[in-house]
């Protein structure tokens, strides 16, 4: 069959679908965790940071470092009376510009179930112990919060809800199988440098 | 450029590096296979596309954030592929055959076989120089604009239309040959 040039573009045509339709090989599933990992919070300037401040009041202001020692309670109270969201934006998770002398970073969980009559985080930052990180329900943001102290480092961790329902964080970004039907989410605490990070 | 992507670049420089994580997971699928098509070895691509991710994050203030990310981190991957290749001593899968050098001899009576698939074109494609190839993966396989790929590739509009052209020629050629 002679091939023409009407008949050679149709060729070139069906070969850039072709092209189109190749399968790619999955990347592994830790690569982006493990970026992440590497990175540091890019440092925005003093008055960068400041206006950002006074436009977003969802951000977390700077904290004046606690002294060594001070209740994980008493944090999250304090939090909770600096960070209050704009109506109609909430906060997902957020690591406070926090750093106890023993390179603990302060984390708050938040989780959306207001049909819940107990909530607690468990995961890796204790070997998945039945004893989880209990959480306060919080009656003004409708939400349930907790705060965890961890050093740097990448944590999987889920709720448990009501003793009983294992759920993971909807508003995480990175979630990995557990191997037994549900999924995990992932926190990576990188190095600190003052701004708030959530995740 | 991709939805919300200048709303994340804007979030990763206000310290915002978890935002970051959604560019890596939109993109590390195409720069693993750039840099599995360059290496050849499972190990180089992995490594290599976290560098790739990890140096566009560090040189993401010089980013224009409403120009598109990705084939402004795609030529980053390819650079960073070049350079381990030379580092490791070690040749391209191909040589570099120039726009000057290329021809193509269109045989009249050949001809395409109707059974040709994806594993033929892929077969092929890694026959091909490593500039057509990547012209286009890019322009068919990612979907970019011409002018995208000419910015990817460091070429002007023209020659990323003859890059993109003469490529689809030379692959028919090849799988022809089949």
């Amino acid at each position: 069959m002679k091939k023409t040039p009407v008949n050679i573009e149709r060729d070139l045509s069906r070969i850039s679908r072709l092209i189109a339709d190749i399968r790619y090989a999955e990347p592994p599933e830790s690569l982006t965790e493990k970026v992440l990992a590497n990175l540091k919070p890019k440092k925005l300037a003093l008055w960068e940071r400041l206006w950002r401040r006074l436009r977003t009041p969802v951000s977390v202001t700077p904290l004046k470092l606690l002294p060594a020692g001070v209740s994980v309670l008493a944090v999250f109270a304090l939090a909770v009376t600096l960070f209050w969201p704009s109506p109609g934006e909430r906060i997902v998770t957020e690591r406070i510009n926090e750093v106890t002398e023993q390179g603990l970073n302060t984390v708050m969980l938040f989780l959306d179930r207001p049909d819940a009559t107990d909530v607690e985080v468990i995961g890796s930052f204790n070997n998945w112990s039945q004893e989880g990180v209990r959480m306060v329900w919080d009656k003004d943001r409708g939400l349930w919060v907790g705060v965890l102290q961890l050093k740097r480092g990448s944590y999987e961790y889920a709720f448990r809800v009501n003793q009983k329902e294992i759920v993971a964080d909807p508003k995480a970004i990175l979630l990995r199988d557990d191997g037994f039907g549900h999924q995990n989410s992932i926190l990576i605490i990188g190095n600190g440098n003052g701004n708030e990070t959530r995740i | 450029m991709a939805s919300g992507e200048e709303t994340l670049v804007h979030e990763i420089l206000s310290g915002d590096v978890n935002s970051y994580a959604l560019l890596v997971k939109r993109y590390q699928k195409p720069i693993y296979n750039l840099m599995l098509r360059m290496t050849g070895s499972e190990q180089d691509a992995v490594d290599l596309t976290q560098e790739a991710f990890v140096k566009a994050y560090e040189k993401l203030e010089k980013f224009n954030p409403s120009a598109p990310f990705f084939p402004w981190l795609y030529t980053m991957g390819l650079n960073l592929a070049r350079d381990f290749l030379r580092r490791a001593r070690r040749s391209p899968i191909d040589s570099y055959e120039s726009e000057n050098s290329f021809s193509v001899e269109i045989d009249q009576d050949d001809r395409l076989a109707d059974q040709i698939d994806g594993q033929d074109v892929m077969e092929g494609l890694q026959a091909l120089p490593v500039e057509y190839r990547e012209a286009l993966l890019l322009r068919f396989h990612e979907g970019l604009s011409v002018s995208e790929v000419a910015g990817a590739l460091g070429l002007s509009l023209s020659a990323a239309k003859m890059r993109i052209h003469r490529g689809l020629l030379k692959l028919r050629q090849l799988l022809e040959k089949q």
